[in-house]
């Protein structure tokens, strides 16, 4: 196991819950701070969908003692760098700044993690709700296949498991966002309780330490969060759908629902992604693009989260080429993995692929942060750098096999993503 | 014990920080390296530049650079593609190429550990590429597919018709991936002949971050690079004539629910005496989240998710270029509102966003030197525009300096609203009246 990926850490917790972990790394004059909130898409009801990643925007419209657009420019004019993301799990909110400015960081993260409501107004909220809007517009209405992805997630989860709907929300609730509704949402995810924070890069321990106890330990907790209890989805029959879109090439895309986050069979679905789609060389790219050349592009993917994961399989066919030949080659080399397996050799490709690139992700002092967050939040202890990769070290080519069988021949969902016709 | 939350912390103190020293060497053939010592990690991380950019390619030769680069690791030496791809991926070594109007990129990330079979591969993709005849056929009909994908991408459609809007016929109007009808007649010795003219070691440099030490990897690069062999070639480039290029342009698309925006201008090259108060302005106006143009017209009106600015430096023309999409009914709002912030900011700048963009800019500078790829991207710009060594060292210096009059005179002499082309992808029908109406300009419209 590489050395380099055993990373030194100190966690603990504050009494009222929140998770503080810190990483010393003296690389470069920088120091990350990475929140995560572990409140995404999944903790959305019917009808009030998008909630989460509307709070990645309203995070940023200021707090009880900043003034609004002022978070970003405190952050911009100390020299650091900020953003946030939403997932179906969890939102995370991150900036990097020079390392004399790491109150400046922590105040304002404390100051919205505590002080948010009262600045919350309906004004702020219709701007948003507007910028929110031509967000969906942009990045998936005006894309082509932009709207695959929720409509395969529509289709494989049953309309009351909170995977059945995207990230950004459906536009008809987004345009009815209401303020009681989004303010109590943020009382009872938005807490100190509920969240994880991460310091990593160029600072002073103790410094820090103390730093974090003056602006987070006053916050108080918030309720309890109970997990809902969602039965495990189960898909009995497959589903074919058709999607009109505003593109020039079919597009199929097959979904199967697979293993969840780090599950026991998590891994090994990476790695068959990686052998069936990751390279020029992979299977279902040698045979669909280069060899028969009937396929613009192939790719694969293990899409796991907390709840529930998924296979997906989307290829593009060439101009004249129908979807069901694609389909039929898909199928044919499913099979083969399913009755011959994979080779030794794939194997290892597939598992030093994923070691370098877990050495190159160790360049960006946030990435290296929001990595010890996300395994605190999934796996209970930051530094699972090796553990994680040793998931993948412990597989044989008859593991990749078994979790082509297991899940590979259950029912999918089929996308067909079709050109408008003409009128 | 509680803070006083009501005041914002000041900074602690200075933060140090050291610029990478920058080597200049050479291999037994002449080839320049730019080389930075960095052993945080154990990688390698290589840039080879070569001056063979789309800007050299022949009249009715478009796309014939970019699928010249593209070939190169499609077999090469006694590798066919796929043999290829699988000693890189078996390695876990990144090898992949980039093409702009300037420069072929062809980079290559590995652990230091790989390094030297990486560096083999790397050269013989370099030195010997196959050009196989089902090779060639098989990436140009790759190129012509995505050629035809690329028309329902409304943010490319904006990017490549505004290219075509400001420099015409020249190749800098042209795009890179090039234009189906010049591809389809391309034959094999149309990219052997261009490899052969342009891929030379006379016409490249190499750009280097890496933890393995300077010697070293002069002695791998030499045994693998340093033998090949030059064909003596200046490249002649085929610029555009300026003309004005004013006007409204539009690109319709049914029932688009966005317009993609481009509004901007011709502008001076990068090595024009006001480069950093050109900077510091744009920063003002759109460089960032928070400059004037994003707050107008996504915090204030809510039109779009994001809008920003910047000027465009290529090595022989450069433009200014304001860009966005907005929600189709406010098409011409929007443009109303940008062609207000290019007037507002030659009128009047304030000390206090001066301050702010100057603080912004110097104190962000660290960061960015952190990753490897950053550094040798940074040492690309040096080379590219022919820039001093001592150019990163005094870049502090150099935007500590600019004060009130000189930005101001920057916003005067470089954002011309009146000069600008409006490129807009859109919803003809929805948003022409208004945009005319608006602009007082007739629309022309543009064809796929």
């Amino acid at each position: 196991m590489p050395e380099i990926l055993d990373l030194k850490y100190e966690k603990y917790t504050l009494k009222n819950g929140l998770e503080v972990i810190l990483h010393k790394n003296d690389t470069l004059p920088l120091v990350a701070v990475n929140l995560w909130y572990k409140v995404g898409s999944a903790n959305e009801t019917k009808g009030k969908t998008g909630f989460a990643h509307l709070f990645e925007h309203m995070m940023f419209q200021g707090s009880k003692n900043i003034p609004k657009e002022m978070h970003f420019r405190y952050i911009q004019e100390a020299g650091g760098t900020l953003n946030g993301s939403t997932s179906l799990d969890r939102t995370n909110y991150y900036e990097t700044v020079p390392s004399n400015s790491l109150e400046l960081a922590l105040w304002l993260e404390s100051d919205r993690m505590g002080f948010m409501l009262p600045a919350l107004t309906e004004e702020k909220l219709q701007n948003q709700k507007d910028v929110v809007m031509n967000e969906r517009r942009q990045r998936y209405d005006n894309q082509p296949y932009g709207r695959a992805w929720e409509t395969i997630f529509s289709n494989l989860y049953p309309k009351d498991f909170p995977y059945h709907w995207p990230t950004i929300g459906w536009m008809e609730d987004i345009e009815k966002f209401r303020l009681e509704d989004v303010k109590e949402f943020f009382g009872k995810f938005y807490t100190p309780n509920n969240a994880s924070l991460v310091i990593a890069g160029n600072f002073k321990h103790e410094e820090a330490e103390k730093l974090i106890e003056n602006y987070f330990s006053d916050i108080p907790a918030g309720p309890e969060i109970s997990s809902g209890i969602y039965f495990k989805p189960i898909l009995e029959n497959n589903i074919e759908t058709v999607l009109e879109d505003n593109v020039q090439l079919p597009r199929i895309y097959l979904t199967w629902l697979s293993e969840k986050l780090y599950g026991q069979d998590d891994a090994a679905l990476d790695i068959l992604s990686d052998i069936l789609s990751g390279s020029k060389g992979s299977r279902l790219h040698k045979l669909l693009v280069h060899n028969q050349q009937i396929a613009q592009d192939v790719s694969c993917y293990q899409y796991s989260s907390v709840l529930s994961g998924n296979f997906i399989i989307a290829s593009t066919a060439k101009p004249g080429v129908s979807l069901s030949e694609l389909k039929k080659l898909i199928f044919s080399e499913i099979e083969n993995v399913i009755k011959n397996g994979v080779t030794e050799r794939e194997l290892e490709r597939a598992r030093n692929n994923f070691e370098s690139s877990f050495i190159y992700s160790l360049q960006n002092i946030d990435m290296i942060a929001d990595q010890l967050n996300n395994y605190n939040c999934n796996l209970g202890k930051p530094n699972m750098f090796n553990h994680d990769l040793g998931r993948y070290s412990q597989l044989s080519p008859e593991n990749i096999k078994e979790a082509a069988l297991k899940y590979l021949s259950n029912p999918y969902v089929q996308l067909s993503v079709l050109p408008k016709r003409k009128k | 014990m509680p803070v006083n939350r009501s005041v914002k912390p000041s900074e602690k103190g200075t933060v140090q920080f050291t610029l990478p020293r920058i080597e200049h060497l050479q291999l037994n053939n002449g080839l320049k390296i730019l080389y930075v010592h960095k052993d945080n990690l154990p990688l390698l991380q290589m840039y080879l530049i070569l001056d063979s950019g789309s800007k050299y390619e022949p009249n009715n030769y478009a796309g014939l650079a970019n699928l010249t680069a593209h070939m190169l690791d499609e077999g090469a030496g006694k590798y066919t593609a796929l043999e290829l791809d699988e000693e890189l991926e078996f390695l876990g070594t990144d090898l992949s190429i980039s093409v702009n109007h300037d420069n072929v990129f062809i980079s290559l990330l590995s652990l230091e550990n790989n390094a030297e079979k990486s560096l083999e591969l790397f050269s013989i993709v370099v030195q010997e590429p196959s050009f196989s005849e089902p090779d060639f056929q098989r990436e140009k009909n790759k190129i012509l597919t995505k050629l035809v994908q690329l028309k329902s991408e409304p943010s490319y459609l904006a990017s490549v018709n505004f290219d075509k809007v400001l420099f015409g016929n020249s190749a800098y109007g042209n795009p890179i991936y090039g234009i189906d009808n010049n591809i389809k007649n391309f034959k094999r010795t149309d990219l052997t002949d261009y490899y052969c003219k342009y891929f030379s070691p006379v016409n490249a440099a190499i750009m280097i971050a890496s933890s393995i030490p300077q010697n070293e990897i002069i002695d791998m690069l030499n045994k693998y690079l340093g033998n090949w062999q030059s064909g003596k070639v200046s490249p002649e480039s085929n610029l555009p004539e300026m003309s004005s290029s004013a006007g409204l342009y539009i690109l319709h698309k049914e029932n688009a629910p966005q317009s993609e925006i481009r509004i901007g201008h011709p502008a001076e090259g990068r090595k024009t005496k006001d480069y950093f108060a050109k900077t510091v302005m744009n920063s003002i106006l759109g460089g960032q989240f928070t400059s004037r143009i994003n707050l107008n017209l996504r915090e204030d009106k809510g039109f779009t998710y994001g809008a920003h600015s910047a000027f465009y430096y290529k090595q022989d023309v450069s433009y200014f270029g304001v860009s966005t999409a907005v929600q189709t009914e406010n098409t011409a709002a929007a443009v109303s509102e940008i062609f207000k912030e290019l007037k507002n900011i030659t009128k009047e700048i304030t000390q206090k966003e001066l301050d702010f963009a100057k603080s912004s800019l110097i104190k962000t500078y660290p960061s960015k030197f952190e990753t490897y790829s950053q550094i040798t991207g940074n040492l690309a710009a040096l080379h590219i525009f022919g820039l001093e060594d001592n150019y990163f060292e005094n870049y502090i210096s150099n935007i500590l300096k600019i004060n009130l009059p000189e930005v101001s005179a920057a916003a005067k002499k470089n954002i011309h609203e009146e000069e600008a082309a409006i490129v807009i992808v859109g919803d003809r029908e929805k948003i022409e009246a208004a945009l005319e109406n608006e602009t007082g300009l007739k629309a022309k419209l543009l064809k796929e």
